[in-house]
């Protein structure tokens, strides 16, 4: 009984009117066909543009922040890349001796955030001779990562490739960023990243 | 008393006609939509050097394999004879602490 109110036959006519409706919306549901579309979209691409302006600035901190900033924001308006106004805060760290750690950090208001870190541990000695001179390495084990985090694909890790400018120090990849590497001892040694980025191990 | 069936009957067939204009009307929501942008995104996070090596081309057509062209220092590089849907733009800052703004288009098939 729908309705006291209703004669039996409009109770019978509402009803059909009902599933009529119902199976009309589940027949034109099943017949809709998906229309793929690409769309211009904001979101990845635009923190990704913040982390590689970060990573820049961290490969030469004498090109300063708000002028690698700036060259991103000049293309902002002719390349429509729509890009949040940002503010950032830098910091870098690094503790050097037989073990020890560093990091250089990059943090915008817009919750994305660069980071690089490693940390390294003395695990022997050995000599080589370097320019006809007998000379003592240290060997590390040496554990380097970037994280890049963004509200749009959270955090990604990187293991960047590591190499000797001066070509003394001997280095060896085992993999997932964990590296063994000779290098004179005495002082925090420079190695560099695929990024132009400098590390220094020991001290 | 034919007053309220009529009424309950125009509401029925008023939801079914708002239902069924939502479903037709409506473009329905693309999965894939910003897989194009992401995969530059990705090419931007994983490469400074990208576009100041040979082979840039070929990297963006790995990474967004729907790509029409490619628009680069001035020069165009058509993929496939399809008209671009839509354009996405990047710009590589530079590379190895050196300071080289660089604008790499990418025009993705629809």
């Amino acid at each position: 009984m729908l309705s006291p109110s209703l004669g039996r036959g409009g109770q019978f006519l509402l009803l059909a009117a009902v599933i009529l409706a119902i199976s009309l919306l589940l027949a034109l549901q099943s017949l809709r066909v998906p229309r793929p579309r690409v769309a211009a979209y904001y979101g990845e691409l635009q923190s990704a543009e913040l982390v590689h302006a970060a990573r820049l600035y961290w490969s030469n901190p004498a090109l300063e922040m708000d002028r690698v900033l700036a060259a991103l924001y000049e293309y902002n308006e002719s390349l429509n890349l729509v890009l949040p106004p940002a503010s950032y805060a830098l910091g870098s760290s690094l503790h050097p001796g037989d073990s020890g750690y560093g990091y250089y950090r990059t943090e915008y208001n817009v919750s994305v955030v660069f980071h690089a870190y490693w940390e390294w541990e003395l695990v022997g000695t050995y000599s080589k001779r370097i320019a006809g001179v007998e000379t003592r390495l240290n060997n590390y084990s040496l554990y380097y990562y970037h994280s890049y985090s963004a509200p749009q694909w959270g955090s990604i890790v990187l293991y960047p490739g590591i190499w000797d400018p001066a070509g003394v120090a001997d280095i060896r990849y085992l993999g997932e960023g964990r590296w063994y590497v000779g290098a004179p001892a005495g002082a925090p040694y420079p190695l560099e990243d695929e990024f132009g980025i400098t590390i220094y191990v020991g001290g | 008393m034919r007053a309220l069936e009529a009424f309950l009957i125009g509401v029925v067939f008023s939801l079914f006609a708002a239902y069924a204009c939502a479903s037709t009307l409506l473009a329905p929501p693309a999965a894939h939509r910003h897989a194009a942008s992401r995969a530059l995104a990705w090419l931007l996070l994983t490469s400074d050097s990208a576009p100041y090596l040979p082979g840039l081309a070929s990297r963006v057509l790995e990474a967004v394999p729907d790509a029409a062209y490619l628009d680069f220092n001035g020069t165009r590089t058509q993929f496939a004879n399809a008209t671009a849907d839509v354009t996405i733009r990047a710009v590589w800052l530079g590379c190895n602490g050196t300071l080289r703004p660089v604008e790499v288009v990418v025009g993705v098939k629809p």
